[in-house]
């Protein structure tokens, strides 16, 4: 019997709704962070018969992960089970460094900051709260509490985006060195606010975003990172390992993220292969 | 509900889902996919039309996207897979 080797924690708490998201997000119910993780820590213990005995990694996506009260978000991490890796998102504007701290002495060790663009009109497209200097302090906050593997989102394709615009997006995300580089183009999800809105121009602009994906790639690397996923680049001058050009280590929540992509990384954290029989498990809390 | 059993759901893969998600999930990464047990997976003649149109490279036993045929992803995997 071998059991899941990687585990996928949903929080769904924002404390808004960026037009672009279609994933399972709350706003405004702050009194509930405490009675979720409750409920996520029992669904735990239920489900514990599933899991391998040490897991490779666990991801903390949302939603926005690191918004969750702290006192609740370390009774949750401290309820998980160990793994080799331990992820969670945070959006810039939420990083302080009593968060680090707490996330550092709490295990984790790999955080994925949602930076998107560097561009303030751009931010305001996509909804985001965040300023382009909340990326880069948080980026340093994070690093202060001693979490040397950071990852950060990107997200190309975004009407009005100039080509200029992605080239400083690019630059400014390597001036930070992140272990670690995700870069979506930007999809209109059905059913959202953005799609409403801007639909019509994504597919206008679908054939230009070929050039936008190949300056991407061909940008991140000659600055040394490894194209390891469709969507995904590492450091390669960090140590080649699992856990930073790790398959399970990369969740589109919080970004664009193309269907294929995030498919492929909540299917590769979510497979388990209990009894040597591939299975997918989803259990979801009652909010 | 207090003392209920929260919803849950558990996908047992079969051996062809197991094949397909093998291939798609693989050909995403810049790594060789090893080829062992998924010689039915693929259309052949499609095979052989995006190897010499530059977009896939054979090895011994293993297959991968060329630089050109990783920038269209997943067009190229619905090809082969189709």
């Amino acid at each position: 019997m071998t059991g899941a080797r990687h585990l996928y924690v949903h929080l769904p708490f924002c404390s808004s709704r960026c037009g672009y998201c279609d994933f399972v997000t709350v706003v405004g119910r702050d009194g509930e962070h405490d009675g979720y993780v409750d409920a996520l820590l029992h669904e735990l213990e239920l489900e514990r018969a599933l899991l391998a005995p040490r897991l490779e990694s666990v991801y903390l996506g949302g939603g926005t992960p690191s918004l969750t009260r702290p006192a609740a978000l370390e009774r949750l991490l401290d309820g998980l089970p160990q793994a080799a890796e331990v992820t969670i998102e945070m959006n810039p504007e939420t990083a302080t460094p009593e968060l680090a701290r707490l996330l550092s002495r709490s295990r984790v060790n790999r955080v994925s900051i949602g930076a998107q663009t560097f561009h303030m009109h751009l931010l305001d497209m996509l909804d985001r709260r965040a300023q382009p200097d909340d990326v880069r302090r948080a980026v340093h906050v994070v690093r202060d509490a001693g979490i040397d593997n950071i990852s950060l989102d990107l997200i190309y394709g975004i009407p009005g985006q100039e080509p200029a615009d992605l080239a400083r997006d690019l630059a400014e995300a390597l001036t930070l060195e992140p272990e670690h580089i995700s870069a979506y183009e930007l999809e209109a999800k059905p059913g959202t606010r953005f799609t409403h809105a801007h639909g019509a121009e994504l597919e206008r602009q679908a054939e230009s975003m070929e050039t936008y994906f190949e300056r991407v790639v061909e940008t991140l690397t000659a600055a040394g990172y490894r194209w390891y996923e469709t969507a995904n680049f590492c450091r390669t001058q960090a140590t080649d390992t699992a856990s930073i050009c790790g398959r399970g280590t990369t969740s589109a929540s919080g970004s664009g993220g193309t269907t294929s992509g995030s498919a492929w990384a909540r299917s590769a954290q979510s497979r388990t292969a209990a009894g040597g029989t591939p299975r997918r498990s989803t259990a979801t809390s009652p909010l | 509900m207090q003392g209920e059993r929260p919803p849950r759901e558990v996908e047992e893969l079969s051996a062809e889902v197991r094949d397909t998600e093998r291939v798609m999930l693989g050909l995403r990464l810049d790594e060789p996919l090893l080829l062992a047990g998924l010689e039915t997976s693929f259309d052949e003649r499609e095979l052989e039309r995006l190897a010499r149109g530059g977009l896939v490279a054979r090895g011994d036993g293993s297959l991968a996207l060329t630089k050109r045929g990783r920038f269209l992803g997943g067009g190229v995997t619905a090809r082969l897979l189709a």
